[in-house]
């Protein structure tokens, strides 16, 4: 991926099998996010392809990526702070089947709301349905975050630095969250924070200026010599 | 033919100075503040005023030129120190709704203080001189030169003066700015003073072109915002190349149409801008 | 010198520096370690006020600062060169350096004095000193920034990842710079990545990790026994 004179990726080559959590994680400028950009259609890669199910999606925008089953979060959260809970996962779910009738009763979805409602109690906000949006804790709100994403039945979910600024007991309960949704999921998680990498992790995949430079599961990683010279800068 | 288009030349560099002068006010205090001020034509206004009571008392039209600047100067800092630093950091739409707040306040202020009929500045150079088959006032031209004179200064002033510097650095950076010891916040009420100094300047220049009347800002504060946007906002170079072109833009198209019509080519370059190059005419566009 | 005691910042909701306390005592260098995204930034930033901590207390020779303005900061001698350098690209070197050596109380000649000892240490800002900042290279910019806050003569100088994106032969001029501010008793608050150079250059280091100083210690302890830092900031 080539910004002006700038190689931010060269050649990266990953794959990521159905069913897996994998972490990517790299020193400050390594490409991480953007490789996630490119994934999620965000940037379109300069070069290369990429493929997902069997289908080349290479460059395609935001929105038909979401439609074909990848979601994200994000860092800056995008959750809408004037609406509640249920409404919020409520329009994300709708994304996924909405008809084009404009003499449905938004109360006809009956489907869509225990959808939304199964979501939310999937990502712990169960009791918080109601609740603005605005008035959640940080926390909770990357939680919503996370529920918006999975409302829109993605079979890849991407989440990006989903503990950053949360407090010890906040990143625990996050890590429960992810492990609990991995079951029916394939996740990859841009991530600093090692202790959730190490623990959610079933294969770490490692970028520094714009390569991998290692691949594997969470011991080998914390092994590789390699890795440990990028870190430390010994 | 040829003669009509150098008239043309004159009318339109004359007034696209006094524009000029006008939007490089608006266009600093957006620079360094991000701040839209749509009190300025206001300012301009209440510094036509102004001089017009300077004018009464003194009789020296150059005093009244000096006294307005500095009345006005302090009026601009004072709004700003109370009604805009409280609103740092702050959604934009604030301050554009409190210095619309202000123009509005300003605007009845002068119908109160002065009353509905429109006075008159004399210029301080009636003659005029020969220019083709036309007479041509000698005080259009005096304008335009200490307009030129004034905006020159400024330049000066910014690239060499020792709080220039300082102007400058908070205009790119506020927060190394500040990281330096520079007092921001202080920077700020200085430009708008600059700002609001200018305008009034603007004002008393023109005042005996019209007259003076409380909506005589408005006219004008529309098309300084037209020649910010297309110079780029900020930039003050482009503000006032801006104004150069905008101005004989119409001057020459009232060859053709009436100069009524001509003011409509002033909002097309400003949807071309728009459309084509939204940072500026005047502005390499960022990639 | 400068005490920082259980300071909480917040970015909007977000949490970011959960009760952070550290001190650097004159003359010191002291380095501040940590993987992306556990605060060190966020800590010099709430130090230099650019961010207001909402708990804690920040204390700089006996005056407390939690709440004070940046300018008022660098005219108390607390120095700040930024992650991203941020030295005002459209003004020339020279000028650069004016906006730190134009302060009530220095005479014409201090800053004569002031402008050839930062010539000398950094001759490429000398060749370059009519130049606009936007026109060097990523290494003399980083040389500018340190420079322009040493015009404060600053008492501390809070630096951040100085050697960022920097080539190996920028990096050993930034030792240099290190120990030169260190010889002439100019405290350093270091952030970096770059573990070696902050063992070497350090006299005590602290490790971050999500927001917090997790460990603590005499850079010569950790010189010898690096497991800690393997910990901290490996993988």
């Amino acid at each position: 991926m080539r910004f002006g004179g700038l190689t931010a990726l060269n050649k990266v080559t990953f794959s990521l099998p159905a069913g897996e959590i994998r972490a990517i994680i790299g020193p400050n400028g390594a490409g991480k996010s953007t490789f996630f950009n490119c994934v999620t259609g965000v940037l379109p890669p300069t070069g290369g392809r990429i493929v997902f199910s069997g289908e080349d999606i290479t460059g395609l925008p935001p929105h038909r990526i979401s439609k074909k089953a990848i979601a994200r979060s994000y860092q800056i959260t995008n959750i809408l702070p004037g609406a509640t809970v249920l409404e919020n996962v409520r329009i994300a779910a709708q994304s996924r089947h909405h008809s084009w009738s404009l003499f449905r009763h938004h109360r006809a979805f009956g489907d869509l709301i225990d959808r939304a409602r199964a979501v939310i109690q999937a990502v712990g906000l169960a009791g918080k349905e109601d609740e603005l949006a605005a008035n959640l804790s940080h926390g909770e709100q990357r939680h919503l975050e996370i529920g918006i994403a999975l409302a829109t039945e993605p079979k890849l979910l991407c989440l990006d630095e989903p503990t950053a600024g949360m407090s010890p007991a906040e990143t625990q309960e996050t890590m429960t969250l992810v492990r609990r949704i991995a079951k029916d999921l394939t996740i990859l998680i841009v991530e600093h924070d090692m202790q959730v990498v190490m623990g959610l992790a079933q294969r770490i995949t490692v970028l520094h200026y714009g390569e991998i430079i290692a691949e594997g599961p969470p011991a080998e990683i914390q092994r590789n010599p390699k890795v440990l010279e990028v870190y430390l800068k010994t | 033919m040829a003669e009509q288009l150098l008239i043309q030349l004159l009318i339109g560099l004359s007034s696209g100075m006094i524009l000029a002068l006008v939007a490089s006010g608006l266009t600093l205090i957006f620079g360094i503040m991000d701040v839209v001020n749509f009190a300025h034509g206001e300012l301009f206004m209440l510094g036509a005023y102004m001089g017009t009571t300077v004018l009464v008392t003194t009789g020296s039209f150059w005093l009244a030129l000096l006294g307005a600047s500095v009345a006005i100067a302090l009026l601009g800092a004072a709004l700003q120190i109370t009604t805009l630093r409280p609103l740092v950091g702050r959604d934009p739409l604030t301050t554009i709704l409190a210095t619309f707040g202000i123009s509005l306040v300003l605007q009845n202020y002068a119908l109160w203080q002065y009353g509905p009929v429109a006075r008159k500045i004399q210029e301080p150079i009636t003659s005029q001189f020969q220019f083709f088959h036309i007479q041509f006032p000698w005080y259009r031209i005096v304008i335009a030169i200490l307009s030129a004179a004034i905006i020159g200064a400024l330049w000066l002033f910014l690239k060499y003066g020792k709080y220039g510097i300082w102007i400058r650095a908070t205009t790119q950076d506020r927060i190394m700015a500040s990281a330096m010891g520079i007092p921001v916040p202080l920077v700020h009420t200085a430009v708008f003073a600059i700002g609001s100094a200018m305008a009034a300047a603007s004002g008393v220049l023109f005042g005996p072109l019209v007259g003076v009347n409380h909506a005589m800002g408005l006219d004008w504060i529309l098309k300084a915002f037209i020649v910010v946007v297309v110079g780029g906002m900020g930039n003050l170079g482009g503000s006032i190349l801006a104004s150069l072109f905008v101005s004989l833009l119409e001057a020459f198209a009232s060859l053709w149409v009436s100069p009524a019509q001509a003011v409509i080519v002033s909002f097309v370059v400003l949807i071309l801008t728009l459309l084509f190059r939204p940072t500026g005419l005047f502005v390499p566009t960022p990639k | 010198m400068l005490t920082v005691e259980a300071i909480h910042t917040y970015y909007g909701k977000s949490h970011i520096l959960h009760g952070v306390s550290l001190e650097v005592r004159p003359g010191e260098v002291v380095g501040l370690l940590g993987r992306n995204g556990v605060g060190k930034s966020t800590t010099l930033k709430t130090i230099m006020g650019l961010i207001h901590p909402t708990e804690g207390r920040i204390v700089f020779e006996g005056q407390p600062i939690a709440r004070t303005a940046p300018h008022r900061l660098a005219r108390l001698g607390i120095g700040y060169v930024p992650e991203d350098r941020r030295i005002f690209r459209l003004l020339t070197v020279m000028e650069n350096l004016r906006t730190g050596l134009d302060r009530r109380g220095v005479t014409e000649e201090r800053r004569n004095i002031l402008l050839d000892k930062v010539y000398q240490s950094f001759p490429v800002l000398a060749e370059r000193r009519y130049q606009a900042g936007g026109t060097l290279s990523g290494g003399e910019q980083q040389m500018l920034a340190i420079a322009r806050a040493m015009m404060l003569e600053p008492k501390i100088i809070l630096l951040d990842e100085p050697t960022e994106g920097l080539m190996p032969k920028m990096v050993a001029q930034i030792r240099e710079i290190i120990g030169l501010l260190h010889r002439e008793s100019v405290a350093i608050l270091l952030v970096e990545q770059n573990v070696p150079l902050t063992l070497e250059v350090s006299d005590r280091i602290y490790i971050m990790e999500k927001g917090v100083v997790r460990h603590h210690a005499a850079a010569a302890a950790l010189r010898s026994d690096d497991s800690v830092i393997h910990q901290y900031l490996g993988v």
